[in-house]
């Protein structure tokens, strides 16, 4: 009943649209160890279409105090895209990741393309795109040097090329970000025990697979309100939307 | 006289052993009993007897027993021995007990051999004792029920003193379950009529039979040996004995009753037959129960399947029931309640499996199926359990912490999971970027390139020339010539390119430079001693253009002007 009723003064403060206050309540309700309630204002902020690292973090450290592995993960994995060099995101979610169940062994990269994704993610799309803008500017000032005063210090192709370089892999990074964001095809399922049909709907299809909370999975096809994953190690399988959360 | 004292040396001697042989009927029926009787006269030590011939036809029933007999005439011993035995025929026709021979005192004694005749009980001959398999089909489905009953039938006036007792045979192709064994026997107090005849009935036992894969499906005969008291009429007027101790002095008859050897014929079952099924025929009942629908993760459940019926309970297993993955299933416990009182074999079989959900969430118990046959029906019939749902809840105590960590990584069992933050926050819309830190360095970026060429363009003045790129690209330019040496003389090769760096280089506007001019030129560009030697090179080639002394320098004056040049580029820089 009292829950019910703080419910209510958060619904009409959600109207009032002051999900700082919401913030405020629910880092309250985390202090007190009222997780359940701490994530109905949490999500109910994204509902708000409001974001930040920091919320998808406590919201992730509310579910995971919940045991909700799946979600907490969900929630960790975009703080992590929010803030990718936050040091305590990236341990939770080391720790969320310890506790899920489908252990799937990931066949070792190329080094090189490892190099790549880690040097990629370090930065998100917006700090890529800034970066690369800088360069862009100091390339334009170098040659707006050259230009202007024939120094035989602008003379140096090399710190030109250097630039160069520098503004095109910006960039590059920056509409990889851009295009993998624009697919957003990943979900996170958040239900055990889930079982993946031959097809999108029960019945006689045949179970193919089970997966189970915190696994990663792809959307490769929708239909109505079922989703076609396919799972890292390339199985796939036809699983009811709710036990997935997109990202 | 020499004759009599031969015989009673002989007779000293102990030489006066004779074997005889003899049975107490020689025509009998069927099932009757003959006694064999050896007896021995004299001899002291006496060896085995070898009845083996004998096994070929008839039956050794018991014996033997033994009598001895002493007698004294006259101060002499006379001794002698009988050995009985009570056998029985197990042919028809004339049957031959063989001679037999016994060892007595180191002699070998022969008897004579005896014919005997077995004549078959006729049938319109009314026994008046008789045992009887009584089938109540003869033929049967496998795993159907066949009850046996071994029943002894006697007219009303005869007695029977003793029964042995007697062993059920291997009951061969069969499964069997025992129904009834009496402990005494025991009449049936309603008579039963043969022929116009009374008969009393007694269960000898009950059994019953389930038909499993097999060659034959047969019963063998059975053998019971009973004793019938003869009643003695001309004794029941002897002074001697009173009627009144009849009882105790009655003769007593053993005869030895057999079964016929049954088939039971194997029906075979309708088809098409289903998968599931797995040989249980009968009539029965399925059920199951879970004791709880809601508990903790690796918390245990008993899943319990209930099967009762008439049949063949306890000769076939379920079919193989698929339990989800993560569900570790226990070997079940079989337990059977048998009910005694029906002749068809009823009861109750209980599987009783332990559950062990690892994981949450929600959990369905399948269903499961399987097909029986019905003999009443003569049909298939399907049978099943119902599903169940259990709730698999959180453990809310170890998940929280270590859920799955224990097993997996090692590394982070102790770990927790680090704190909020509750420092400053700022939220933003979703979806929202602030680009406009971005445009507005693109835009500087355009201006500064973009300045130039219109600043050029505006007051005229080009700010990168035809001339810079000369400048800059003198070095290389003059190296190609230097090295392209085919066309004509080193000397001139070598002073040209020089001449047309310093050209190039220092953008100077003649075309005629000489060695004075050069000097001039380069006199404070660059250090004395690359001044001196560009000096002494250019006099070498001017020599040697003109003169044949110097001409010998020829090879040497590429290379020479090759570093030069580099040295120049250099100190111009």
């Amino acid at each position: 009943m009292k829950i019910n009723i703080i419910i209510i003064c958060f619904t009409s403060i959600c109207l009032s649209n002051n999900a700082n206050l919401l913030m405020d309540e629910g880092n309250e309700l985390m202090i007190n160890e009222k997780y359940e309630n701490a994530i109905k204002i949490y999500e109910s902020i994204l509902n708000l279409e409001y974001e930040s690292a920091q919320l998808y973090f406590n919201l992730g450290n509310a579910y995971f105090r919940t045991g909700q592995i799946g979600n907490a993960i969900w929630s960790y994995v975009n703080a992590q895209s929010i803030e990718p060099r936050n040091d305590d995101v990236k341990y939770n979610l080391e720790i969320a990741n310890a506790s899920i169940i489908d252990r799937i062994e990931m066949p070792r990269l190329f080094f090189i393309i490892q190099t790549y994704k880690t040097i990629r993610d370090y930065f998100t799309m917006l700090e890529w795109l800034s970066l690369g803008s800088i360069f862009l500017l100091l390339h334009s000032i170098y040659y707006f040097m050259k230009k202007l005063w024939l120094s035989k210090v602008f003379r140096n192709g090399f710190i030109s090329l250097l630039l160069l370089l520098g503004m095109i892999f910006s960039h590059l990074f920056a509409l990889e970000h851009y295009l993998i964001g624009k697919r957003n095809r990943n979900a996170i399922v958040i239900s055990n025990a889930v079982d993946a049909y031959s097809g999108p709907f029960f019945g006689k299809n045949k179970i193919l697979f089970q997966v189970n909370e915190g696994s990663m999975a792809e959307i490769s096809k929708i239909q109505k309100n079922w989703f076609e994953i396919v799972l890292i190690d390339g199985k796939k399988g036809w699983v009811e939307d709710k036990h997935l959360r997109l990202f | 006289m020499i004759r009599l004292i031969l015989i009673i040396f002989f007779n000293s001697l102990g030489f006066s052993q004779t074997l005889s042989v003899s049975v107490n009927k020689n025509k009998i029926n069927m099932g009757d009993v003959i006694t064999l009787n050896i007896e021995i006269k004299g001899g002291n030590d006496i060896g085995e007897i070898d009845l083996s011939g004998i096994e070929k036809n008839f039956e050794i029933l018991n014996g033997p027993s033994e009598q001895n007999n002493y007698q004294w005439i006259n101060g002499k011993e006379k001794k002698s021995k009988t050995l009985s035995w009570n056998i029985a025929p197990i042919r028809l026709g004339r049957l031959k007990i063989p001679a037999l021979s016994v060892i007595v005192d180191n002699r070998k004694l022969k008897g004579n051999s005896i014919l005997i005749q077995v004549a078959k009980t006729s049938q319109n001959q009314t026994k008046d004792v008789f045992i009887f398999v009584d089938l109540d089909k003869e033929s049967a489905f496998l795993g159907e029920q066949v009850t046996l009953t071994y029943k002894l039938y006697k007219r009303q006036d005869i007695n029977i003193v003793s029964i042995d007792h007697f062993v059920m045979p291997d009951f061969k192709g069969f499964w069997y379950e025992e129904l009834y064994t009496p402990q005494r026997l025991q009449y049936n107090s309603q008579p039963v009529l043969i022929n116009g005849l009374k008969y009393q009935v007694a269960n000898l036992g009950q059994r019953a039979l389930f038909p499993i894969v097999s060659e034959s499906h047969e019963i063998p005969p059975i053998k019971v040996k009973i004793k019938i008291e003869v009643k003695n009429k001309k004794r029941k007027r002897d002074v001697f004995f009173d009627p009144f101790f009849d009882s105790f002095f009655s003769e007593t008859k053993t005869k030895i009753l057999t079964t016929e050897n049954e088939i039971i014929k194997i029906k075979t079952f309708p088809i098409p037959r289903p998968e599931d099924f797995t040989g249980a025929v009968g009539d029965f009942n399925i059920n199951a129960n879970i004791d709880r629908d809601k508990l903790i993760v690796n918390e245990g459940i008993t899943f319990k399947i209930e099967m009762s019926g008439t049949g063949n309970i306890g000769l076939f297993s379920l079919p193989k029931i698929i339990f989800p993955d993560f569900i570790e299933v226990f070997k079940p416990t079989e337990s059977f309640k048998k009910d005694k009182f029906r002749n068809q074999l009823t009861g109750t079989k209980i599987w009783e499996y332990i559950l062990i959900p690892r994981k949450s969430g929600e959990i369905t118990i399948p269903q499961m199926k399987m097909s029986i046959f019905d003999p009443k029906i003569n049909n298939w019939k399907s049978i099943s359990t119902k599903p169940f749902n259990l709730q698999v809840l959180r453990d809310s105590t170890t998940t929280l912490y270590n859920s799955g960590l224990t097993k997996k990584e090692v590394e982070l069992i102790d770990k927790d999971i680090r704190y909020i933050n509750t420092d400053e926050y700022k939220l933003n819309k979703k979806g929202e970027m602030n680009y406009s830190f971005i445009a507005v360095i693109y835009v500087f970026s355009g201006l500064f390139i973009i300045f130039p060429v219109v600043f050029s363009y505006l007051i005229g003045y080009r700010l990168s020339s035809e001339n810079d790129r000369r400048i800059s690209g003198a070095f290389r330019k003059n190296i190609k010539i230097l090295r392209n040496k085919e066309n004509g003389n080193e000397f001139e090769i070598a002073s040209y390119a020089l001449y047309s760096y310093l050209k190039d280089r220092l953008s100077l506007a003649t075309n005629n430079l000489d060695p004075n001019q050069v000097r001039i030129i380069l006199q404070n560009k660059v250090s004395r001693s690359l001044f001196d030697k560009i000096n002494d090179l250019l006099v070498i080639c001017d020599e040697g253009r003109f003169s044949p002394v110097a001409y010998e320098k020829r090879n040497i004056v590429i290379d020479e002007m090759f570093k030069i040049l580099k040295q120049i580029e250099k100190e111009l820089k």
